[in-house]
């Protein structure tokens, strides 16, 4: 079992909590937990309840989706750094995709209930999670944008 | 007619989307929120044009079109009531990606720059319901542009099919 202090150390030299006070990464560390995973692990599965928001500390994950055939398809990657599982949490929806350890990894594992309670405070480690998950997903929508803009104009053009 | 704040107040309050606000949340993210009404096609987001805000549909519908680099004009979406609009470019200070045109009239809020800026750089509580907000805002667009992709993308093999 990893202490609250190394949680708290670990928490520190993530970029997502970057300028948090010694005590906030221990207020934040007191709600969490570490998992420590080798290569292959499933850290959740589509379809399963999303309870947890996680950050990956070190190593990295794949993400799959299964089809209706029973078909499993590798859709991305987590690097480390990323925050992952914030979706189904925030939505209150299933997993829509499994994730699992390509490597040896670290996950700091943020239960929901946790999560929810620090909001309501006010937390600054909530407020650093929150806007590197915007910032992430606003550029993965400008992304697809551009793809979505792409397509189109080779649409045009087959026409 | 025009909506009365207490409107406002209730509308949020039914909404799905800022369901993780309690009352007080409610309460003080409508005193902010800046009331507007449009006709049959008046532009309220032009593509290309800084941001002034984020919008919230209260009454009416709302068109989404995007003008290609191909200078085509693509109708994307539609909006219902309750929809978030106009997020992106306020989060990150990028020009519009997309016209959104009144169909009928509509009722709108209006959270302008200053006060977004507030929000999303501040750690209070009713800060985080609105950043939460904004996230899942966020991810209803990724998901319908998700979607946009898989047809358009289908379409294409198709052809090639």
């Amino acid at each position: 079992m990893v202490g609250v202090s190394t949680i708290a150390e670990n928490i520190l030299d993530n970029p997502v909590f970057v300028g948090l006070s010694k005590t906030e990464a221990e207020e934040l560390a007191s709600h969490c937990d570490i998992l420590v995973l080798p290569s292959g692990r499933t850290v959740f599965e589509q379809g399963s309840k999303s309870e947890s928001i996680f950050v990956l500390f070190r190593g990295s994950l794949s993400v799959s989706v299964r089809d209706m055939a029973g078909e499993d398809h590798l859709v991305g990657q987590i690097s480390q750094g990323d925050v992952f599982g914030e979706m189904g949490v925030l939505e209150g929806q299933r997993r829509s995709a499994s994730t699992f350890t390509a490597e040896d990894s670290v996950i700091l594992r943020i239960p929901g209930t946790s999560f929810t309670m620090m909001v309501k405070q006010g937390h600054p480690a909530i407020h650093r999670l929150l806007q590197w998950a915007i910032r992430k997903s606003c550029q993965r929508l400008r992304d697809l944008d551009t793809r979505l803009d792409e397509l189109f104009a080779s649409d045009g053009e087959a026409q | 007619m025009s909506l009365t704040r207490d409107d406002l107040q209730k509308t949020l309050k039914q909404l799905q989307l800022f369901n993780g606000l309690d009352d007080r949340g409610v309460n003080a993210l409508s005193a902010i929120i800046r009331l507007e009404s449009y006709e049959t096609d008046d532009v309220v987001i032009q593509q290309g044009s800084p941001s002034n805000g984020i919008y919230i549909l209260l009454e009416g519908a709302m068109q989404v079109s995007l003008k290609t680099t191909a200078g085509a004009i693509v109708v994307l979406d539609s909006l219902e009531e309750g929809s978030v609009f106009g997020t992106l470019s306020a989060i990150d200070r990028k020009e519009r990606g997309a016209t959104c045109k009144a169909v009928g009239t509509v009722h709108l809020g209006r959270i302008a720059m200053i006060d977004v800026q507030d929000l999303m750089y501040g750690s209070s509580a009713l800060a985080l319901g609105f950043q939460i907000v904004i996230l899942r805002s966020i991810f209803q667009e990724l998901r319908k542009t998700n979607a946009q992709l898989s047809e358009l993308s289908a379409l294409e093999a198709v052809d090639i099919v």
